[in-house]
């Protein structure tokens, strides 16, 4: 049975990006795993205005705009919704490049972090109609009487229905329904010099379509989600979807029951999150470090368990490229990996480095301007000893049961000499590269 | 959660690696003087005995236009414009030319394959390939069908780490992955080893108390278990014990001269690997994206340069090598696309495919069965929706691959089942030529399959002028207007000129105009075709 510690930071690591260093420690005191569930979720959403995005020409803001996103992940106290929206950018995914450059990118990215308050379904129009999102599944240009069928098909697959229906397993659309539906997408139009979209009646196909089992008349957009948030998987598929990325569990059949009618028609976000949160399986042993971090995980929640106040100086984005996972470049339109699949040698290569430099990249001394410093090291340098370094450096990582092999490999290395900055600072970047910290 | 073994638990079992060999398994001894496992035995020691047959696997993700690949230059149906791929389709006069191929011509941003059929002989197109009973329009699921030679989407490993799960045992090098965690790479007795760049494969270990922070690793390698934190745990020991051997591989007399896109780079890190004898049999990567639901032209050709180049580079690499003789490349998409091209330059997802295979022991052909193009009427009852039926089980493609690898029997029991084998190894009896006047392809002796004649082959029809079309979008004064609607019956467009009305003029099939003043000016577009016929239409603005 995981301690209440262990409990807290898992809800850290699930509800958030992980702990910062007092996080679990007053959690436990404010009543452990529930409080900080209750906590977490009562949080206020951080408003667009606060995102301030630096944008400016491509080739600089897929780095300011990137590290940016970090930084609000890292730092955000509404930790739900930068959680949740990192989900969602998994799930409704565009790629940065060819017409998709930084004002089309952050809008998308501000259409899936205004998640708070508003349903899926209200996302979703958005994003579906966005200029990233028709460039990216070149749903722009898209005409009659031969409609391209990106956009239609990964809308229903990856977007909202999935090809099969989670509980039946019966198949949710046939290639007729992507080829009606597609004809329903048209209309939208790009402008090459501006990367403006629009929707203009000369390119939509204005005749009766029938998808979905029904005649849907001169459906346009509007009628296309409409009819997919009546379908049955569409009560099914996000629910899934967030339940296996917060709990790291297959959800069963009467979960996914339970979980449906939450949702709802429409797709509330909110209740859906706060009901799968208090699910007790939520907080299970089986739940615990039943995820891998991946790339961005492992970023993110590094820069807060070392309270990194700066982020531009740190190369994350970098970083994040040599781990194969630039935020705003996802491998195709099904998103990242997981599970597993960030777990194999050259990922451990390629994080032994960052590791250590982003731990060393305050060498503890008074040259280093304030918002360079790191807290958390300080701190451990000070309070910490030969004798409790090693368990000083796990809890403020957030690790907590962890294994006895680890435990005695973190303390022989605090204690094997004498106690200073740099044992310190080493000591903690071990703690970053033990097997708990790459598990979530 | 984690399902594999250990490695290293599953080592201390074993006491002993094994390592593929043409001849069967070797199985080598890692019990060290002391009596105890020594898990770098395998990692230090041991090289892939000479002659060991070598397969890179190259999936192109998105799934690759294979008619626009090997052009079928004298099927009509695939020129047509309502059942065909209209003003998609390639110039013949573009592509290139295989020898002794009359019905096919190859991409021209391929040049190094045409090269390779004309001189080395050693390229084999298998045409028909595809996942034949699902209907399966997903990439995803279709990715999945090719990674695991499975169809249920239930499989968890891949068929190359079933191989090596069968062949090579615990071995941590016998399954490589460039570039990232392929699933084809999977299996369930050993890790796949996941390679980026040899150079940079150090682990890095801080300048303090170097010794004791890697005593400390060492020792948090050791928790064991079957969980993700067991399988993290037994990684970190793999990283250090491969390492070394993997960043030994380091040569920047290859590498060197780039940029280079990633697939070069990628097969480049492969072409390291071979020559420094890694106990591998198996490579696999992944290039893409494929997906053109437009500006297909654009995007194929872009790929296929990068194709181009990383197969250039690769073969390059090892040309002089002792593996030379050994490696062979697989080339896969997860489905072809559909026969009709959509308005936006492209085309949408399809069902058959076309697999490619180069290098050591490959004859060159046309092997397979090519499915017709013919739709069969104006409901398509050939086709599946618009797509291609596939005439051929995609496995067949795993089959032949692996029963050069190994043997039928090891086939088979990596796959459950038997395959057809394509042929693609074995020298093709003289009458298995592709030059007849047929739509018929070369199909391998051992398939016996042969293909209907199902079109009759027409000497190519005069050019048929295009047909111009475009529409507008305004912005106060600005005009932007798109002529990708143009259409040419029988060829492609290859220009686009516009005239705004006010003296200004413009190119491209996407423009856009300033004018100066307000007023009512009439726009122009004329349109050639590949051939040199033209088109015009016009329409009037008011700004």
């Amino acid at each position: 049975m995981a301690s209440t510690q262990a409990q807290v930071a898992h809800v850290w690591r699930r509800l958030g990006f992980g702990p910062g260093p007092d996080d679990v420690v007053n959690g436990v005191a404010a009543g452990g795993a529930s409080a900080v569930i209750d906590d977490l979720l009562a949080r206020p959403a951080r408003p667009a205005s606060d995102w301030l995005w630096p944008g400016g020409p491509t080739g600089t803001a897929v780095q300011g705009d990137a590290t940016r996103l970090l930084e609000l992940m890292s730092t955000s106290p509404a930790q739900v919704q930068e959680r949740v929206a990192w989900i969602l950018q998994g799930v409704l995914v565009v790629s940065w490049g060819e017409q998709v450059n930084a004002p089309e990118m952050e809008t998308h990215m501000n259409n899936v972090r205004s998640w708070p308050g508003r349903t899926y379904r209200a996302v979703l129009t958005d994003v579906v109609r966005s200029a990233a999102m028709q460039w990216y599944l070149s749903g722009a240009g898209s005409m009659p009487p031969h409609a391209n069928q990106n956009l239609a098909r990964e809308m229903m697959e990856l977007f909202s229905l999935g090809v099969t229906h989670p509980r039946t397993g019966a198949t949710n659309y046939t290639q007729t329904d992507v080829e009606q539906i597609a004809r329903a997408l048209t209309g939208f139009w790009g402008d090459w010099q501006t990367h403006v979209v629009s929707w203009q009646a000369s390119t939509w196909d204005s005749g009766t379509k029938t998808f979905l089992g029904a005649d849907r008349g001169a459906a346009g957009v509007d009628e296309v989600i409409a009819a997919i948030t009546q379908q049955s998987s569409y009560r099914y598929f996000l629910p899934r979807r967030l339940y296996r990325e917060l709990v790291g569990l297959e959800p069963d059949g009467p979960t996914l029951d339970a979980l449906a009618p939450v949702w709802g028609a429409d797709g509330d976000i909110s209740s859906l999150v706060a009901a799968i949160a208090r699910r007790p399986e939520f907080t299970s042993d089986a739940a615990i470090q039943s995820r891998v971090k991946s790339p961005v995980e492992l970023v993110v929640s590094t820069c807060r368990v070392l309270g990194v106040q700066e982020f531009s100086h740190l190369n994350l984005w970098w970083t994040l490229n040599q781990l194969r996972q630039h935020p705003f470049w996802p491998p195709n339109v099904k998103g990242w990996p997981s599970g597993s699949q960030w777990l194999h040698a050259s990922q451990f290569v390629n994080w032994s480095g960052p590791a250590q430099w982003i731990t060393f990249s305050d060498p503890g001394d008074s040259t280093v301007p304030p918002a360079n410093q790191l807290p958390t090291v300080r701190r451990l340098a000070s309070e910490g000893s030969s004798a409790t370094g090693g368990d000083l450096a796990l809890q403020l990582a957030g690790l907590y049961d962890v294994s006895p092999q680890t435990l005695s490999a973190v303390r022989d290395f605090a204690g094997a000499g004498s106690w200073d900055y740099y044992r310190a600072a080493t000591t903690l970047a071990l703690v970053l590269q033990s097997p708990e910290f790459y598990v979530n | 959660m984690a399902k594999a073994i250990a490695r290293r638990s599953f080592l201390k079992q074993l006491g002993a690696v094994a390592v593929a060999t043409a001849a069967g398994p070797m199985v080598l001894d890692l019990l060290g003087r002391d009596g105890k496992a020594d898990a770098l035995a395998d990692v230090a020691n041991t090289t892939l005995p000479l002659g060991t047959p070598i397969l890179v696997n190259i999936a192109l993700d998105g799934g690759n236009d294979y008619l626009n690949t090997l052009v079928p230059t004298d099927d009509p149906w695939y020129f047509d414009s309502t059942y065909g791929h209209g003003s998609l389709a390639l110039d013949p006069s573009t592509t290139l030319a295989l020898n002794g191929l009359t019905h096919y011509r190859l991409h021209p941003a391929l040049p190094f394959l045409a090269n390779r059929w004309n001189s080395t002989g050693d390229v084999a197109f298998v045409l028909g390939i595809g996942e034949q009973n699902k209907q399966d329009f997903s990439h995803f699921d279709s990715m999945d069908f090719w990674a695991t030679a499975d169809t249920t989407l239930l499989e968890p490993t891949g068929w190359l780490g079933r191989y090596n799960d069968a062949r090579n045992p615990g071995s941590v090098l016998a399954s490589v992955s460039l570039g990232g965690l392929r699933k084809d790479a999977s299996g369930a007795s050993a890790p796949a080893l996941v390679v980026n760049d040899t150079s940079s494969f150090i682990y890095s270990l801080p300048g303090y108390d170097t010794a004791r922070f890697q005593n400390s690793l060492n020792t948090m390698s050791t928790i064991g278990g079957s969980t993700y934190l067991g399988e993290a745990s037994s990684l970190i020991a793999t990283t250090f014990d491969v390492a070394n051997r993997v960043h030994s591989a380091t040569d920047p007399s290859v590498t060197g001269g780039g940029p280079y896109s990633d697939v070069t780079n990628m097969l480049l890190q492969a072409a390291l690997l071979i020559r420094a004898g890694i106990p591998s049999q198996t490579y696999t990567l992944s290039l893409g994206p494929f997906d053109s639901h437009d500006q297909q032209w654009a995007m194929q050709t872009a790929r296929f340069n990068e194709l181009n180049e990383g197969l250039s580079k690769f073969f390059a690499a090892l040309a002089g090598s002792s593996r030379a003789n050994d490696v062979f490349v697989m080339i896969t998409s997860e489905f072809g696309r559909q026969a009709t091209s959509n308005l936006s330059g492209g085309t949408d997802h399809g069902q058959a495919g076309m697999g490619i295979f180069i290098g050591s022991g490959v004859f060159n052909g046309v092997y397979g069965q090519t499915p017709t193009l013919d739709p069969g009427g104006p409901t398509r009852p050939n086709r599946i929706y618009d797509a291609l039926r596939p005439t051929i089980d995609y496995r067949a493609m795993h089959y032949t691959a692996l029963s050069r690898l190994s043997d039928a029997g090891t086939a088979q029991a990596v796959l459950r089942g038997a395959y057809p084998d394509l042929g693609v190894f074995t020298a093709p009896a003289p009458a298995s030529t592709t030059t007849s006047s047929t739509t018929s392809t070369t199909v391998a002796p051992t398939t016996t399959t042969t293909v209907p004649k199902t079109t009759t082959t027409t000497a190519p029809p005069a050019n048929i002028p295009p047909t111009a079309s475009f529409t507008t979008r305004q912005s106060k004064r600005t005009i932007s207007v798109d002529g990708r609607a143009s259409k040419d019956p029988d060829g492609k467009i290859a220009k686009w000129a516009w005239t705004w009305g006010d003296g200004a003029t413009g190119s491209g099939s996407t423009a856009s105009h300033a004018y100066a003043k307000s007023g009512t000016y009439t726009i122009t577009l004329v349109v050639t075709d590949n051939k040199g016929a033209t088109g015009t239409t016009k329409t009037q603005v008011t700004v």
